[in-house]
């Protein structure tokens, strides 16, 4: 078999699982400003610095403005140039065609002096300046692309494409297609890449999100399946330390447990998860991360002050993290992805997403993108083997447990809080409404929060009532 | 067989026949006045003494009344309490740092919760009391309190601890139905018997002892400062 060539760019080899077949022809079509010439030239220029020499055919701009255009990503084409690793020509798609035809031609030379690997061309769209026929183009697009292969090249074309418009022969003459895209979300636009086609190798289906980043650009693939090579050794159950709690589960919870902790305002979620992290972190020396999305960095760290819980110095041992998001402007697979690069590089025993419903806001009209985005989130905490608290705010006095009805059956555990209205005085309570694989009391146990923080009024031996 | 096998109380040697065991719950009743605390602060005193630990909730008086009244009997809690031997026990939300507290006495979860959180930290073999079980009773029906004393004896009850419930006489005769003598293994009256003329004598009187003999007659018994309860165990020899 074949062996995939990475293309280099961040995200783009996983979903497509590996990257692309050697001596291959890549369609990357889309409208206008999308990103197809920057994701062309970062495919070159991932290919330069790999030592394989590329070659760029444009008909759309002078050589200066693709320069400049590209040093905003800090590539130097010119340096690149300089040192005979790469060319740029500017011509006609006629000039193109003539010397390509030609086996002496200068197209040809290029290859031959430089030992080119790589070649984008963009676009091919200006190919119809040279014909309007349609069987013509397709005979000039395919005997182009051959004579790369021929030559053991790897290829990149862009192609201008509407919305909405319908697939034309450059989509059968090449190997793979990837689609770049944009579409609104909330308030705000999002670039989209979906990989339509691939001979050859499999690839991961479906619209990922992407970004112009100071160093390219950057896919946030979060549909795909989450492996992890090396996930951490954590003991059978890890344990609050909330004596209560952890007696009504059978001592702790199983790694790599998802629990849904929801309650109306006030009835101690921010708290549990907090005394929880802190525990595991003093008491057991194990890491833990915070990821923050409707709650801000200063009222948790007042919140646990008021315990006794000095987050700074958990921060200073380098066993605790804290993660702040504003939630109006995450763009959820970017986010995903960024709580996996954590969990990849910090490994924790325990996170706590404080808010899910603030996390998902920005899609928060897709019931579809919720469940799957709930799903990967996760399979990631699965993967990594943290125990994780997805905080959920539900209204008072409802009987909802979560906001978009499917949190609940995607979550390992689902752990109530609230209080109830005895006489004069209001007593809170505590309920494990379900966790999976795990014994567990059912039904409400009081608890209180004290100065020292929770108290869980269970004195059973756990495990069941 | 490890030394805190048997509860040594010197007030009941000569009626019990052989030391009564760690692990066994004690019910104590008696009409007010008879010396209820007396006998519970002589049973923890006893325990101190001994080198062991105790722990004693106050449900009807604040704990500054209580090491009051302990220290009439010349019996000084101060030193235990810092050496951690002795941790009183408040009904009520606290401002005395040295005691533990009950937020909420009519919230069973959480009175059973503290108890169990505070037998676990002190040193065992460790004496128990609550006094009283009747001031509990005004937060509670009869049929849930008696399920909640079934609870506790049978949640907390563990090898190395004795408890003690205090019941004002007359306060859950009715509760007779459920059985509440079933959740003891000990259970002693404390009583003024009817008037026969003369200076009116208290008595005692052990009821029921699980897997053990005693002595079932009433013995008088006077309270003396500085020693408590003083049963004359020779009442039925002269």
């Amino acid at each position: 078999m074949m062996r995939q060539l990475p293309t280099g760019i961040e995200g783009l080899d996983d979903i497509l699982c590996g990257g692309l077949m050697p001596v291959s022809a890549t369609l990357l079509e889309g409208p206008p400003g999308c990103g197809k010439t920057t994701l062309g030239i970062q495919f070159i220029v991932n290919g330069i610095m790999k030592g394989e020499p590329g070659l760029i055919i444009t008909f759309e701009q002078f050589a200066q403005q693709l320069y400049n255009d590209a040093k905003n990503f800090g590539w130097n084409l010119q340096e690149m140039e300089r040192q005979k690793k790469l060319r740029v020509i500017c011509t006609s798609p006629a000039t193109v065609r003539d010397h390509l035809l030609q086996s002496e031609g200068i197209v040809h030379s290029f290859i031959n002096r430089l030992g080119i690997k790589r070649v984008l061309v963009d676009s091919v769209s200006h190919f119809r300046r040279v014909t309007e026929n349609d069987s013509e183009l397709r005979e000039l697009l395919f005997s182009m692309i051959n004579a790369f292969k021929q030559r053991g090249i790897t290829v990149a074309l862009t192609k201008e494409m509407g919305m909405k418009e319908e697939p034309s022969f450059e989509e059968y003459v090449v190997d793979a297609i990837v689609n770049l895209s944009y579409e609104h979300v909330g308030q705000s636009r999002v670039r989209t890449v979906e990989v339509i086609k691939t001979r050859g190798h499999d690839h991961i289906s479906g619209k990922h999100f992407f970004r112009f980043e100071s160093s390219g650009i950057k896919i946030f693939p979060a549909n795909t399946r989450v492996y992890v090579e090396d996930p951490p050794e954590f003991p059978a159950l890890i344990a609050t330390g909330i004596n209560g709690l952890d007696r009504m589960v059978g001592g702790g919870i199983i790694p790599g447990s998802s629990i849904l902790l929801c309650g109306p305002a006030g009835t101690g979620k921010t708290t549990l998860s907090l005394q929880s992290i802190y525990n595991v972190v003093t008491k057991y020396n194990r890491k833990a991360v915070l990821f923050l999305t409707g709650e801000s960095k200063e009222s948790v760290a007042r919140i646990a002050g008021g315990f006794g819980w000095d987050l700074q110095d958990l921060q200073q041992r380098g066993l605790f993290r804290i993660i702040e998001n504003d939630f109006t402007k995450i763009n959820i697979d970017e986010y995903l992805i960024q709580i996996r690069n954590v969990l990849q590089e910090f490994k924790p025993a325990i996170v706590s997403v404080d808010s899910l419903p603030a996390v998902l806001h920005t899609i928060r009209d897709n019931l579809g993108l919720v469940t799957e985005k709930i799903r990967f989130l996760n399979n990631l905490f699965k993967a990594y083997r943290c125990v994780s608290f997805l905080i959920v705010r539900t209204p008072l006095g409802s009987n909802r447990i979560s906001v978009y009805g499917e949190e609940e059956a995607l979550c390992d555990g689902i752990m109530i809080l609230g209080s109830r209205k005895v006489g004069q005085t209001r007593r809170r309570n505590i309920e494990v409404y379900k966790l999976r694989n795990q014994k567990h009391v059912f039904g409400e146990c009081g608890m209180d929060i004290s100065k020292n923080g929770i108290k869980v009024f269970y004195v059973g031996k756990g495990g069941g009532r | 067989m490890k030394h805190f096998d048997a509860i040594k109380y010197n007030l009941l040697d000569g009626i019990v026949k052989k030391n009564i065991p760690y692990g066994t719950t004690w019910q104590l009743r008696g009409d007010s006045g008879t010396g209820k605390s007396t006998f519970a602060f002589q049973f923890v005193m006893s325990g101190l003494r001994r080198g062991e630990s105790a722990i004693y909730i106050a449900c009807d008086a604040p704990v500054d009344r209580l090491r009051n009244d302990f220290g009439a009997f010349g019996f000084a809690t101060g030193e235990y309490e810092e050496a951690g031997k002795l941790k009183f026990v408040e009904s009520f939300e606290s401002f005395d740092p040295g005691a533990a507290f009950i937020k909420d006495i009519s919230d069973s979860q959480e009175f059973l919760f503290i108890l169990s959180e505070l037998i676990e930290e002190m040193e065992k073999p460790c004496r128990v009391v609550i006094d009283s079980v009747t001031a509990m009773a005004v937060n509670y029906s009869p049929q849930n309190l008696v399920a909640l004393i079934h609870e506790k004896n049978r949640l907390l009850r563990r090898k190395d601890i004795v408890m003690l419930d205090l019941y004002v006489k007359g306060t859950l005769e009715e509760t007779g139905m459920y059985g509440l003598a079933n959740a003891y293994d000990v259970c002693i009256d404390l009583y003024y018997p009817e008037e026969k003329g003369g200076v009116p004598q208290r008595n005692i009187r052990i009821h029921k002892i699980r897997s053990s003999n005693f002595d079932p007659r009433p013995f008088p018994f006077s309270i003396r400062m500085g020693q408590g309860l003083v049963v004359d165990k020779d009442f039925y020899g002269r």
